[in-house]
């Protein structure tokens, strides 16, 4: 599946799309870089974008002039053999007299113009500029500008200063992204015999495809022999004629700036964000075990409360109204007395810089270092404030457990038992104290089985409240115990809401905002 | 050719000493110096520039060699460098000078990648062999030596020198073909520079369409401020447009400091066998050949000598600039990391008084035990005398059950203190990973070591270890201050034990962490804890013990801290410069100074 390139527009938006993410997320210098490839393609565009400007650049002495006159088939520029000859860029198109040229030449700042020059392609401007490699170092900065923002670049070099620095490492390396609308003019193999020139010819391919410029065109001319100056014209007719030289550079200047600004972002996947481990981190540092503990101690007290039967109720109201010596031993147990004052939730601050930090590390381990910062910023830059919120929301989380319905029904069952047992116990002593008296019983108390009543009241009624007494606590621990797994279920989802608002929130959407990057700016690469 | 044969000096080393030719003892033992104190440092901060400060280094190493060599053999022969830009010429004129094709000549760019060394005959015991008789350095010392007879496998490119002999060459004068300055390959760059910087003489090329390139004009800028001996080569020359050129080229050598340099015109001819017609060098010949008088030799020489070490302070700057920003950047990573790890114990202390997430329920259990009635009448039978058997035994069963619970809270407190010092190590040693990632140094340290953004995995096991020691510590300090009071025999233990818990439980909030606290648990657990200690030890004992607990456990988490802070820096010391390598290079070079006054 071949998959064509975006067209220019389409990476244009793509363009201001990064522009607008990578503000803060991606180094304030390639972004700056960045923005201004987008603002010359606004400018080149408005422009007359159906033009094509062409350039002839290169070192001192190898020939741009003379390839210049050859080209317009005319002496428009002076050439010569000092060195460097040509002072300022000149220009030399077809029609030119046109405002669009002009308004195109003076966004170029190019001072020499040569309009009406029949021999060069409608459609084409073409531009002699300095040299890039003089002691006039003055040229270099127009050269500098003009590579920056013509359409096609036709590098003219010689046998001599073909493999130069200057040249490879200060323009032809940079521009991998723009092969397409790089020529290079291999000028002067007059001075070289065929067999050299082929060998000078086969090693400068070789530099150009070791800089990434294998789409980058070749052509061996010569001046003054004529050969391989018609397939150069050709060559620029062609590019005139196809009108998109101009979006074409710009496309590779597109592509040139997000291969800059992709180590910013990175090719790797973010780490895992783990919701479960931030939010257990945070609800410990809350404490929220021992909350939950303390709410399961007060639900079982609540309950065995509840359950409480009459006569123990009885008991411990005469306990509370009782003498002095209770009241002091109560006081002594301040702490377990259903109802006391709850503590206000406290989160250490610690351990929630420490989850968060956590949290984060695994996330941007992957990732450039800028990262890392960038989600401590959005994610816990305020710790302190993060703690007050995890101990607020555990506050709100109600610990009282609802009184039960069959709480009173246990009560009144064991209540009964009590009663039951009592009327044993005083019915048997009145028939003690009858027959203390020498009384005559009125008759034989009924009997359940071999078992007179009476008794079977007392023994039965005091085993079955033994009996419901260890029930009533088995039923208040069951109770607490789910009790407890419910509050620590409320306040895990408490913490988990803030840490959702708080923390998880801003780390996806940051993890979120650089997805798209990464996927923007491979598109872009494309 | 001979090897290491010996060979017939022109000068033996007495007849130099008595013609004075020897230059002050003074001179080579401060270039001596100066190159071990250049040699000292590693540069292995991982800077930016750290590959380009150690080339410079490297450089400076080679110039100084080159001068400790000229400085020793003043008569040796005068050493011209042809340098010069790719495809001006260089290798055509050596071989066209002594008649055959011994440097490689061609269109491919750039076409010299190792120097050639055209010699006298007479001359080879200079420049062959490992030493001489007397067991000092050759010249260019650093490279390798091949010579014609070897074949194939002695053409190796790179750091080797082609020694060819020629009686084309005058006795008294070498001739270097060095690699190109100016071409795609660094490799070149850097050996024409060392070579450049080893000449008594540059023969510097250009060519009709080169003489106005900056590259060039940079090495002849600096030719220019060393005062080097200097001619130039206008190569490939059209005799209609030579006086045009030569004009120009006059003009720009003027514009930058070397007005009066000779500037040597070989004309553009057909070359044959890589080689020019004897005509187009004629007055090059002449020239080089005038150089080889031992008067002009030792006055080149001299003047080269000069210049270049006139030179030494200016070239040394860079290296010395990037020594400071070593030490720099070392003071700043050394800086941040104690920074970090200094600021550990208060947070910590910070911690413990916002009251570490104790789990309370273990605390309140403790808290209801304590404050019991039971346990206060426990506590009276401990420090009261014998009070029968129905007391002692309601205290033993108390005790059993106090035993318990106290082995949880001491167990309980011992996790939360290891962890809370866990996690601030951790947070310092993540705020010290990311100050030194903003340094690039920096962050290749972390990066090298990704260990460095946390703690020490075992730090967990030491931290415990340590409270476990405190605690015990606390134990030991309650039973000595304890005897004072009398307790009895028998519940002394049981009673100490529980104060020391109770001393443990109050190091968290008995310092003021009660204010941020509400009432509940935590201050209902410091009251018992305190009234219970106040009843076993009394109040001044008590503020005491308190005090020297929460030292005692801060000095631990110091200690801790400090072995953690450890690690970052034995981090810096690896890369480190030994302190005064700059000062050393500094005083070095005004030895060298006050050596030539």
């Amino acid at each position: 599946v071949s998959r064509r390139p975006a067209p220019l527009p389409d990476r244009l938006a793509d363009l201001d799309r990064v522009l607008a993410l990578g503000q803060d997320r991606i180094a304030a210098d390639r972004l700056a870089a960045a923005r201004a490839v987008r603002e010359k393609a606004d400018a080149r565009l408005s422009r007359g974008d159906a033009l094509v400007v062409a350039a002839l650049v290169g070192g001192t002495g190898s020939g741009k002039s003379s390839l210049f006159n050859a080209l317009a088939d005319g002496d428009l520029a002076p050439v010569g053999v000092r060195r460097p000859t040509t002072e300022t860029a000149r220009a030399a198109a077809a029609d030119g007299d046109g405002p669009e040229v002009g308004a195109l030449l003076d966004w170029l700042e190019v001072p020499q113009r040569h309009a009406g020059v029949r021999a060069l392609p409608e459609s084409l401007v073409l531009l002699d500029v300095p040299d890039h490699d003089s002691v006039a170092t003055a040229h270099h900065a127009v050269v500098d500008r003009l590579v920056e923002r013509v359409d096609v670049l036709v590098w003219v070099v010689d046998p001599i200063k073909y493999a130069m620095r200057a040249l490879h490492e200060g323009y032809l390396a940079r521009l991998a992204a723009h092969a397409e609308v790089v020529v290079v003019v291999l000028n002067r193999v007059d001075e070289l015999s065929a067999e050299d020139a082929r060998a000078c010819a086969a090693d400068l391919r070789g530099l150009l495809d070791g800089e990434g410029l294998t789409a980058a065109r070749l052509l061996p001319t010569s001046v003054r022999t004529g050969h391989g100056v018609p397939a150069l014209r050709d060559l620029l007719r062609e590019e005139a004629a196809a009108r998109s030289a101009a979006a074409r550079r710009l496309v590779g200047d597109v592509r040139s700036v997000a291969a800059e600004l992709a180590p910013d972002v990175g090719d790797a996947e973010a780490g895992p964000l783990v919701v479960d481990d931030v939010v257990a981190a945070l609800a410990g540092a809350a404490g929220v075990g021992g909350v939950a503990a303390t709410a399961q101690d007060e639900s079982r007290a609540a309950a065995l409360e509840g359950m409480r039967p009459l006569l123990s109720r009885g008991g411990l109201a005469v306990a509370r109204g009782g003498p002095e010596l209770l009241r002091q031993v109560r006081d002594l147990l301040p702490l377990r007395s259903p109802g006391r004052p709850r503590a206000a939730a406290h989160a250490d601050p610690v351990g929630v810089r420490h989850a968060l930090a956590e949290a984060v590390d695994r996330c941007a381990a992957p990732l450039p270092p800028r990262w890392r910062s960038r989600l401590d910023e959005v994610a816990g830059s305020d710790a302190a404030g993060l703690a007050r919120a995890v101990a607020g929301a555990v506050d709100r989380v109600p610990l009282r457990a609802p009184a039960r319905w069959w709480w009173p029904a246990v009560a009144a069952l064991l209540s009964a038992v009590e009663l039951a047992a009592a009327v044993g116990a005083v019915w048997l002593l009145v028939l003690a104290v009858l027959g203390w008296l020498q009384l005559p019983a009125q008759e034989p108390p009924a009997a359940v089985g071999a078992v007179p009543l009476p008794t079977a009241l007392l023994l039965g009624g005091l085993a079955v409240r033994v009996l419901g007494g260890a029930l009533r606590r088995r039923l208040a621990a069951a109770t607490a115990a789910r009790h407890r797994r419910r509050v620590a279920a409320d306040l895990l989802a408490a913490v988990r809401e803030v840490a959702e608002a708080r923390v998880l929130a801003p780390i996806r959407a940051e993890l979120g905002a650089r997805d798209e990057l990464r996927a923007l700016l491979v598109a872009l690469r494309r | 050719v001979r090897r290491s044969a010996p060979v017939a000096l022109p000068f033996g080393p007495a007849d130099r000493r008595a013609r004075g030719h020897v230059l002050d003892e003074e001179l080579r033992e401060a270039l001596d110096a100066l190159r071990d104190a250049l040699v000292a440092p590693a540069l292995d901060v991982p800077t930016p520039t750290r590959a380009a400060d150690r080339d410079l280094r490297d450089r400076l190493v080679a110039e100084v060699d080159a001068h400790r060599a000229r400085v020793r053999d003043l008569d040796a022969p005068l050493l011209a460098v042809f340098g010069g830009g790719t495809g001006a010429g260089k290798s055509t004129v050596a071989n066209s000078l002594v008649g055959q094709s011994v440097a490689a000549t061609g269109v491919i760019r750039p076409t010299t990648s190792s120097p050639t060394l055209l010699l006298a005959p007479s001359d080879a015991g200079w420049f062959t062999g490992a030493a001489d008789a007397d067991g000092r350095e050759r010249v260019l010392a650093g490279y390798a030596r091949s010579f014609p007879g070897d074949g194939v496998a002695g053409r190796q490119t790179g750091r080797v020198v082609h020694v060819v002999d020629s009686h084309a060459i005058p006795p008294g004068l070498a001739i270097l073909d060095a690699p190109d300055v100016d071409s795609v390959r660094a490799e070149n760059r850097a050996l024409a520079d060392e070579l450049l910087d080893a000449a008594d003489v540059w023969v510097w090329f250009v060519t009709a369409r080169t003489y106005a390139d900056e590259e060039g004009m940079r090495y002849l800028r600096r030719a220019a401020r060393r005062r080097t001996a200097l001619a130039v080569v206008l190569n490939q020359v059209h005799e209609r447009d030579a006086d045009e050129i030569v004009a120009d080229l006059r003009d720009k050598l003027a514009a930058e400091g070397l007005p009066d340099v000779a500037v040597h015109v070989v004309p553009h001819t057909a070359t044959q066998a890589g080689r020019l017609p004897d005509r187009a060098i004629t007055e090059l010949r002449r020239w080089l050949r005038g150089l080889a008088e031992p008067d002009a030799r030792l006055r080149w020489r001299r003047q080269t000598l000069d210049g270049a070490l006139d030179d030494l302070e200016r070239g040394a700057a860079p290296l010395l600039d990037a020594l400071r920003e070593e030490e720099r950047v070392v003071a700043d990573l050394r800086a941040a990391a104690a920074a970090a790890w200094d600021a550990v114990p208060v947070r910590f202390d910070t911690a413990l008084e916002e009251g570490p997430p104790l789990r309370q329920e273990i605390v309140a259990r403790w808290t209801d035990f304590v404050g019991t009635n039971r346990f206060t009448d426990l506590v009276e039978s401990a420090t009261a005398s014998v009070r029968g058997w129905l007391r002692d035994a309601m205290a033993t069963r108390t005790s059993a059950e106090q035993e318990r619970i106290r082995r949880q809270v001491e167990a309980e407190v011992a996790d939360t203190i290891a962890d809370l010092a866990v996690r601030v190590a951790d947070l310092a040693a993540a705020d010290v990973a990311a100050a030194w990632s903003g340094d690039p140094a920096g962050a290749v340290l972390v990066d090298a070591d990704p260990g460095l953004r946390r703690a020490r995995p075992d730090l967990g096991e030491r931290a415990e270890a340590e409270v476990l020691a405190w605690q015990q510590g606390i134990s030991e300090l309650i039973a000595t201050k304890g005897e004072s009071r009398k307790l009895t025999a028998r519940w002394a233990s049981t009673a100490i034990n529980a104060a020391a818990t109770a001393a443990i439980l109050a190091a968290f909030a008995s310092t003021g962490g009660l204010t941020g606290i509400e009432a509940g648990i935590a201050a209902g657990a410091a009251g018992a804890n305190q009234a219970l200690l106040v009843k076993l030890l009394g109040e001044q004992q008590v503020a005491w013990i308190l005090r020297r607990a929460r030292e005692d456990l801060l000095a631990r988490i110091t200690r801790l801290s400090t072995e953690e802070h450890a690690r970052h820096r034995a981090a810096v010391d690896a890369v480190a410069p030994e302190p005064g390598a700059g000062d050393a290079i500094r005083d070095a070079l005004a030895a060298v100074t006050r050596a030539r006054r």
